[in-house]
């Protein structure tokens, strides 16, 4: 009766070691081609200079970029999507913030965000201000829509067993929409994170003296691809490290949750 | 005094009247089986003595007080699939309705032993059979301690195996609480098993055409010509039925 994660393993395993074929034969090859001077280095540093640029940037001042970056995916994050959860829990709970907020909403997705860029900057100048406005921008559209969409979407009979047992319109929110809306919520909040991610390295490839997006302008600027490459390879794990942390907070929550886990389809990732 | 005495106005959706004019009166206690093709309008019907509908200038009087709106102390709904939250555990499933489940807790537990689930309490909706699944969503209509217990073709869904368990249980927990049972089936046999009384829906608009108070007696005497007469009742205006 309890789906325990103890029998996934072969064909589990046998899927991540597949998965990694791809990218090492790659990285593989990369390295043979440098190696064998077919590519000049000073393009395409080899994965082993890349590996080594990062160790260097670790003992140097990696941490005070990584922290400036964090701390600026968080603070946007938290403040873009507690935003969305409080607009979009009003739009998808009351007819009337719904008819009044909603078309303003749906208008303003249809511009591309990274649009806003320049306006931020000319408004809020180049701190932190921007910045975090950017992230939250960013991250506030993914989540209100599919909150307000998650609450539309909750089943009639559900509802009406609510109703039935007595729960007043508070209850039916609390007890009823609210919790059948958070599947939806949590995946909101999922592409809301990449893009603060997204939105962070767009904010800091324009202004920044500090961050992760920083370094990928000063490696340009400096002629170092292998430094570039270095932020883009910090950049990626800790993306898939914001997510993992959000997903384990998902499947705690929601682990009353009856959903199909596909068998043998290792490395999608979700379960 | 009645237990249930309803005036229901006709309903209408659109053109189509699903309902037309009906009065219905059930006494405290007893067992009452409502059949009807599909259509004729029997869960309209059982929606509005619940409190779930009301057509303008219809009236429900649940132990003599109006019912304005659900009030599962007085009727309680079960419905055709269990419909439990799936995010609340079996206990908090059943103790849906209470004012403050903390203090109904143990009402609760004592009702998940009488439909047999008593180790199920902190299990979550998605380890549940269809049958442990309907038997939760009879503790649970049970557990404002309704006098009547609506229940819309509950057994529908389940096993024959299991269907034959609950409805023996439906019968035997109402029955312990004093508890009226209105049914709601398009099954002949299913009614004629089940109740004291039985009432035969037409449809367009959904009438009564039929209303026996005496079906135990009948049933024992002459159970095969009350069955054909039901039948025949149902099937009037050609539609089939099973």
């Amino acid at each position: 009766m309890k789906r325990t994660r103890a029998h996934v393993p072969r064909a589990r395993r046998d899927g991540l070691a597949l998965g990694w074929l791809l990218p090492a034969a790659t990285l593989l090859v990369i390295e043979a081609l440098v190696a064998g001077g077919l590519v000049a280095e000073s393009s395409l540093p080899p994965p082993s200079r890349v590996v080594s640029t990062l160790m260097d940037l670790a003992q140097h001042d990696l941490h005070r970029h990584l922290i400036a970056s964090v701390m600026r995916v968080l603070g946007g994050f938290a403040a873009g999507a507690s935003a969305a959860v409080m607009v979009g829990a009003l739009v998808g709970l009351n007819r009337t913030a719904e008819r009044l907020l909603d078309p303003t909403f749906q208008a303003l997705r249809a511009i591309p965000s990274l649009a806003w860029v320049p306006l931020m900057l000319l408004w809020l100048g180049i701190d932190e201000a921007p910045k975090l406005a950017l992230i939250a921008l960013g991250a506030f559209f993914p989540v209100y829509f599919t909150l307000v969409s998650g609450i539309r979407n909750v089943d009639r009979k559900l509802v009406e067993v609510g109703v039935a047992n007595g729960l007043g319109r508070l209850g039916i929110v609390r007890r009823v929409l609210l919790p059948a809306a958070l599947p939806s919520l949590f995946t909101g909040l999922r592409a809301g994170l990449a893009m603060a991610w997204m939105f962070l390295v767009a904010a800091e490839l324009i202004a920044a003296t500090r961050g992760i997006g920083y370094l990928l302008t000063d490696g340009r600027e400096t002629g170092r691809p292998d430094i570039v490459l270095a932020a883009i390879v910090t950049l990626g794990g800790l993306g898939a490290l914001s997510d993992l942390v959000l997903r384990t907070i998902e499947h705690r929550t929601l682990h009353w949750r009856d959903v199909y886990s596909a068998p043998h389809q290792a490395g999608t990732g979700d379960e | 005094m009645n237990e249930l005495s309803a005036r229901i106005a006709a309903r209408r959706y659109g053109e189509r009247t699903v309902l037309g004019e009906l009065r219905l009166d059930l006494d405290p206690g007893k067992r009452v089986a409502l059949v009807g093709p599909s259509g004729c309008g029997k869960s309209t019907l059982l929606r509005i003595l619940g409190g779930l509908d009301a057509p303008p200038g219809s009236s429900v009087l649940a132990k003599g007080r109006p019912l304005n709106g659900p009030d599962p102390t007085r009727v309680s709904i079960m419905f055709q699939e269990p419909r439990l939250l799936p995010w609340l555990t079996v206990e908090e499933n059943v103790s849906l309705s209470a004012v403050s489940p903390s203090r109904d807790k143990a009402r609760a537990q004592s009702l998940l032993g009488d439909v047999g689930l008593a180790a199920w309490a902190s299990a979550f909706p998605r380890q549940l059979s269809g049958g442990m699944a309907q038997r939760v969503a009879l503790a649970r209509a049970l557990f404002p301690s309704p006098s009547l217990l609506l229940l819309d073709e509950p057994f529908s869904a389940v096993d024959a195996i299991s269907r034959e368990r609950l409805r023996a249980l439906v019968l035997e927990r109402a029955a312990a609480r004093d508890c009226a049972v209105l049914l709601v089936t398009h099954d002949v046999d299913e009614a004629l098993g089940f109740a004291d009384r039985l009432l035969v829906m037409q449809s367009n608009p959904g009438r009564f055409v039929l209303d026996h108070q005496d079906v135990r007696i009948r049933v024992a005497a002459h159970r095969e010509e009350l069955r054909k007469e039901v039948l025949a009742a149902l099937s009037s205006d050609g539609i089939a039925v099973r």
